[in-house]
């Protein structure tokens, strides 16, 4: 059966590399999608994760023959190359990545027997670039650092939503959060200085107002946090009341300290 | 009064003997064995292999500690168990022989009612050629940090491969594993970034070529098969996350590798398409496989029964399911649960010195039939819960009776944590935290992995430098059993 294709900005399942234990039916099923996709695409290989499966399958067209890897795990790494690779994932978006000229894999056949394998060049990019889905990455990993900032930038030109774009940049909620990361160390340090100096009234009042803006922050932080992902389009309602929590234990600790070192 | 026996005194043996100590009180008696006299925290032996810690820092004796907490002590190696007794006498006993100074040797029977092994595995050097020097211990060719005297012994090394580095004659390190069933990937992998962090700061860096060899068929297996991680939000595969830090460190591998021969400044290994190749080195740490410490079991009659307690690999059978056949039968509710033995139900194995039923990876063997894979871990974290877990049941059972429900502290229900660190420094080093749950996949559970991405995290930075700091601290403070040392987590 033809899959359709997972593209970009799916992000990549939580659930994937799982090793494939049983050669059964459904194994059959899921390389015959896999062949079906690549023919309706007219694609050289697809990873079974480009069709939705977090199993580690992998099928390459090869001079009109299908090859079947499954549980493929690459030992060796000789040569380098540079390639200029474009992947289903990215539809018509190409970047220069770094992978090596000849690799050795070992993998299961569809009947689960051992094999082992030694690519080169066009075949080793290819097996390399499909691995990478069973790992749960993409070649964005396989980047240099200056290529995956122009690889960036061309993905943020071939997004039709700007928003999901926008979900790769720093959020500012994270900033805010630095800010009260600085805010509470800076608390910790003037307590403890007041052991060893005789500004302790001094202390007193900067502790008072570092709190009430800390306070302000943490509010700040779960607005912002919350409206960052309703805009990535994703429910972070929980990490945020989570991280809520934590910064506002860490509040409440400096309070508590203050309350037993300066009154 | 009934009598515990605990053979063993790492974590484990110590986590038992302690707890049960402080559940049994002045009623029972608990006596523990171990040939040494100090306690180790072994993770921390990586700093003192790198020199960033003396040994004193990693040891402490433990006559005084079990004497304060009203423990035997026995300083001693056990070498034999009876299960059934003597053809006269039906109470069982082991057969320990003293290490203490002046009694070396110096032969005792010791007779229990509930015996736990918590031995810990033999470090098995003889297993590859040239790595052991024929006699179980280490050979002068390679170093090790699986003891706070081999790391003191590798920093000493260590400190004149820097020296040479610096007098500009380039050096070669290799860091791994030792043959291609090891397991203890984790403390290879730590000591190799704290040898490169060590190097940077000692600014002799860009003078070696550091290696990694290891018998993982990924790097990131760590004897788990791998994990999934979240990391900033996103997940990614233990192999992506260990692959970009060698990278970015600059460290070579070689990985599926079963290392069949060292000598002097030279291996061969054996890599999973059964092609033979060599390695050279000017410093190398190779950890050996681990095996049973080769305690033998006799019955009334004196005829040898070891193939009922242990298994062949020398490890204490317990509750688990040894006979899963392949791969794809294996089952989370393979791995024991309650570490009873099944044919003795006074006698436990924890830690280490239990029989895993299985790998937790997935085997490959080389096309010469070379087994290359790591073996399950069992130590840190899990050996400590399954430590008090054994404690609690042996526990209930001496007070409550034979038939009371044992505690249980699956692994394949069981989280653990791990950190490693690159540096010792409180501002200069960084480390790798990871967390994961289960430790043995439950493909039932969880399709697809096998674990649960929500507990199975990762994070690499300063912080978690800095709990490795917090852990070497706390476990010495629970181990030294200072006030409040319950409270201490496993």
């Amino acid at each position: 059966m033809i899959k359709q294709i997972t593209q970009y900005p799916t992000q990549t399942s939580f659930d994937f590399g799982g090793t494939v234990r049983h050669f059964d039916e459904s194994l059959q099923t899921l390389i015959n999608d896999l062949k079906d996709t690549i023919e309706a695409n007219k694609l050289e290989g697809l990873a079974a994760f480009q069709i939705g499966s977090p199993l580690n399958v992998i099928v390459i067209k090869k001079e009109g023959e299908f090859l079947e890897i499954i549980n493929p795990v690459i030992f060796t790494k000789e040569g380098e190359l540079t390639p200029t690779e474009c992947t289903a994932y990215f539809p018509n978006i190409t970047a220069v990545t770094k992978r090596a000229k000849k690799i050795k894999l070992t993998y299961d056949d569809s009947e689960g027997k051992q094999q082992f394998l030694t690519a080169t060049d066009d075949l080793a990019v290819l097996i390399q670039r499909k691995n990478d889905y069973l790992l749960g990455s993409t070649f964005i990993s396989r980047l240099s650092p200056e290529e995956k900032k122009i690889f960036e930038n061309k993905l943020k030109g071939f997004s039709d939503t700007d928003a999901q774009a926008s979900c790769n940049i720093s959020p500012f909620s994270d900033k805010i959060l630095t800010v009260i990361k600085y805010g509470l160390i800076a608390g910790l340090i003037s307590l403890i200085g007041a052991f060893f100096s005789t500004m302790t009234p001094y202390i007193k009042i900067f502790e008072h107002y570092l709190m009430i803006m800390i306070a302000i922050l943490i509010g700040l932080y779960f607005v912002r946090a919350l409206y960052e992902g309703k805009r990535c389009g994703v429910c972070q309602i929980g990490n945020t009341a989570a991280v809520l929590l934590i910064k506002s234990t860490y509040l409440a600790g400096l309070y508590l300290l203050n309350y037993w070192i300066l009154f | 009064m009934a009598r515990l026996i605990i053979m063993g005194g790492g974590v484990s043996g110590h986590t038992t003997a302690t707890f049960a100590k402080k559940w049994l009180g002045d009623e029972h008696e608990v006596v523990v064995v171990t040939p040494n006299s100090q306690w180790n925290w072994i993770p921390s032996n990586i700093w003192v292999g790198v020199g960033q810690m003396e040994k004193k820092d990693v040891v402490f004796p433990l006559a005084p500690i079990y004497k304060k907490a009203g423990i035997d002590f026995r300083q001693a190696l056990a070498t034999e168990i009876h299960p059934n007794g003597k053809a006269d006498d039906d109470t069982p006993y082991i057969v320990i022989s003293s290490t203490e100074e002046g009694k070396e040797g110096q032969t005792e029977e010791l007779s229990y009612d509930y015996l736990v092994n918590a031995t810990g595995p033999k470090l098995n050097f003889d297993a590859t050629p040239g790595l052991g020097n024929g006699s179980g211990g280490l050979s002068g060719n390679t170093v090790s940090v699986c003891t706070a005297d081999h790391a003191v012994h590798a920093s000493e090394e260590l400190k004149e491969i820097f020296a040479k580095a610096k007098a500009g004659e380039r050096q070669k390190i290799l860091v791994g594993t030792g043959h291609g069933m090891c397991t203890c990937q984790g403390a290879a992998f730590e000591y190799i970034f704290n040898i490169e962090h060590e190097a940077r700061k000692a600014n002799v860096r860009d003078m070696l070529d550091i290696k990694w060899i290891s018998n993982e068929s990924f790097l990131g297996d760590f004897g788990m098969g791998g994990l999934h991680m979240k990391v900033g939000g996103y997940a990614v595969s233990s192999k992506l996350f260990a692959e970009s830090l060698y990278a970015e460190r600059d460290v070579q591998w070689i990985i599926g590798a079963h290392t069949s021969k060292v000598e002097e400044g030279k291996i061969e290994y054996e890599l999973l398409d059964g092609t033979m190749h060599e390695e050279t080195f000017d410093f190398a740490m190779l950890i050996p496989p681990f095996g049973g410490v080769g305690l033998k079991a006799y019955d009334k009659d004196g005829s040898d029964m070891t193939d009922t307690l242990f298994a062949p690999n020398g490890f204490m059978k317990v509750d688990a399911k040894y006979d899963a056949g392949a791969y794809e039968n294996w089952k989370a509710s393979d791995w024991p649960v309650t570490y009873q033995n099944p044919t003795f139900d006074n006698i436990f194995a924890a830690g280490i010195a239990f029989a895993p039923p299985h790998l937790i990876s997935k085997p490959m063997t080389s096309p010469n039939g070379t087994p290359i894979n790591p073996t399950p871990p069992r130590t840190g974290m899990p050996s400590g819960i399954i430590g008090k877990a054994v404690a609690h049941s042996v526990c209930d059972m001496i007070k409550k009776g034979k038939d009371v429900h044992l505690h249980e502290a699956s692994m394949a229900d069981m989280g653990a944590a791990c950190v490693a660190s690159a540096g010792k420094g409180l501002f200069d080093g960084s480390a790798a935290a990871m967390t994961v749950y289960p430790v043995v996949p439950d493909f039932e559970k969880y399709p697809g992995t096998g674990r649960d991405t929500n507990y199975t995290f990762g994070e690499i930075g300063l912080a978690g430098h800095w709990i490795k700091h917090i852990l070497h601290h706390m476990f010495l403070y629970k181990a030294k059993l200072k006030p409040g040392w319950t409270l201490i987590p496993e």
